[in-house]
């Protein structure tokens, strides 16, 4: 369908670009390995900015920030392209187009977070405060506040920040469940799969039957996802998995799919899901001791390597000073 | 004395001026905009709404307007009712809070005007659109398309149909081409939806 439309818009390069935009960055998403969709991205901004789409060209800069930080673009990089895609045009029409600069701030902070705090910011609570959150609530901006949500739960998430986002998480995540349901965008992907890790640890601590249902939703749609991109989903489904059958207490079935997570991750190149997938099935092994200390220290390892390869110094820092 | 004829020509003339000071305040507007010159971009705005004889004087204008609003990142909910509001004055009214099962319909519907090879051969051998106002509201529709995907309003997806229905009418503009609008905007949303009701969370 997108290539009929490319070939539609035949020489109009101006078009081109919108229709371009379109494709890779809203619909290719669901079908095609995701980390290919980034150069046509960059393309689509350099072209768009050629030809003077200054709309489009903000539009595809962010969503290219977005997608490469959501699916482990190494974050050293990341950080210089997004500070210069900042400084080269956010600045200029921070005025005009306030609503790409308020966007792409939350990703450049979240990058920030995870490289250390040499870094800046070390916190997703400071950068993303419950104000922001609800601001871009009462203005309707329900993308842009689902996208904050889902780089604070990230964060959040990947530092074992738990208690300070339940309260935030509790109050968010039946309302865009509700919201989301009319619509499928790429921010969609990230607060199901993190919202539904994090719902699945708090029913493990409460057994609240409020976080086993959007558990149960979140796992309902990566299965969904999964059987139209096995690439971009797999993995992320079999550690939601792996984290329901380990709150219900089906050991076994958790450790493998502890073990498929990981193994999909790595396949799939999402370096740093294939980390929190390391580090999750540690933490369970332990829990559940039914594992010798030689496969835990093995896992941690791997976690280690990947959040560094990944670019996660913070992270690794703090993996590394955790009991 | 002036003939009847030199009245007729000078009224002319003054109605061209009015129309080109109208379009120099709406490019000077663009302008202002790109340069992040806000306040003098209202002040240009201002300036053609306030002088327009008609609503069609109003409409380059009024599509600056809705595109900043749509872009400030606060005014959403004001760009999505001044964008339906002119979208009214357009001749195209949308429910204000539509069903599932008229959605559903209404893209079921949309998908049989569009799949299919002898539709799509149709389709690609469009006329180019010549109605003015259906031109100007398909420009106002994609305006929209953006808005409603930002607000992740149900809208979006009549909005969508609508375009296409449009197009398949009165032919493709530049701005809604065939391919820009129904196949990628339209197909997302018959895609989510069939998420949607595969995943079960979508009750029609």
């Amino acid at each position: 369908m997108g290539k009929t439309s490319m070939i539609l818009a035949g020489s109009d390069k101006r078009l081109l670009c919108s229709i371009m935009y379109r494709v890779y960055a809203l619909i290719n998403i669901w079908k095609e390995p995701i980390q290919a969709i980034l150069p046509h991205l960059k393309e689509i901004y350099n072209t768009s900015l050629k030809y003077g789409m200054i709309d489009y060209a903000l539009f595809s800069g962010m969503s290219f920030a977005y997608r490469a930080f959501f699916t482990g673009s190494l974050l050293q990089p990341l950080r210089k392209e997004v500070a210069l895609y900042m400084r080269s045009n956010i600045e200029r029409h921070k005025r005009s187009r306030k609503l790409t600069h308020l966007m792409v701030v939350p990703i450049f902070n979240g990058i920030s977070c995870l490289r250390g705090s040499s870094s800046g910011t070390e916190n997703a609570e400071k950068f993303i405060t419950e104000e922001h959150l609800a601001e871009a609530l009462r203005n309707k901006e329900f993308m842009f506040c689902e996208s904050m949500l889902a780089i604070k739960m990230m964060c959040s998430f990947i530092f074992r920040r738990l208690d300070e986002i339940k309260a935030t998480v509790r109050q968010y995540l039946e309302l865009f469940e509700r919201q989301g349901s009319a619509s499928a965008q790429f921010i969609n992907i990230y607060r199901l799969f993190y919202g539904g890790l994090l719902s699945l640890h708090f029913y493990r601590e409460s057994r609240d039957q409020f976080w086993l249902d959007r558990a149960a939703h979140a796992i309902q749609k990566m299965e969904v996802w999964t059987a139209e991109s096995v690439w971009n989903f797999e993995n992320k489904l079999f550690l939601l998995q792996a984290e329901r059958h380990y709150a219900s207490g089906e050991m076994d079935c958790a450790a493998e799919k502890y073990k498929l997570a990981q193994e999909s991750s790595k396949k799939h190149r999402f370096v740093h899901e294939e980390a929190l997938a390391c580090e999750l099935a540690a933490a369970f092994h332990v829990k559940a001791g039914n594992e010798n200390a030689i496969v835990v220290a093995e896992l941690i390892d791997r976690a280690v390597t990947c959040y560094q390869t990944w670019g996660a110094e913070g992270k690794v820092e703090s993996l590394l000073l955790s009991p | 004395m002036y003939s009847m004829l030199d009245l007729f020509s000078i009224i002319y003339c003054v109605s061209c001026f009015v129309r080109l000071s109208l379009e120099l305040f709406s490019q000077s507007a663009l302008v202002e905009w790109a340069l992040g010159n806000t306040e003098q971009m209202m002040s240009s705005l201002d300036e053609v709404f306030n002088n327009a004889n008609c609503f069609e004087d109003t409409l380059r204008t009024a599509h600056v307007k809705l595109a900043y609003l749509r872009m400030t990142g606060n005014c959403l909910a004001e760009a999505i009712a001044y964008g339906f509001k002119v979208l009214e004055h357009l001749g195209e009214t949308f429910p204000a809070t539509p069903e599932n099962g008229i959605i559903v319909q209404e893209m079921l519907d949309t998908k049989e005007l569009v799949t299919g090879s002898s539709n799509e051969s149709k389709l690609r051998s469009l006329p180019e659109m010549t109605d003015f106002t259906k031109k100007e509201a398909m420009t106002f529709l994609e305006e929209m398309l953006l808005c409603c995907y930002q607000s992740q309003s149900i809208h979006f997806t009549l909005i969508a149909c609508r375009m296409v229905r449009i197009t398949l009418q009165y032919g493709r503009t530049k701005t809604s081409c065939v391919g820009k609008m129904f196949l990628h905007d339209f197909f997302l949303h018959l895609y989510s939806l069939s998420l949607r009701l595969n995943g079960g969370s979508f009750c029609s």
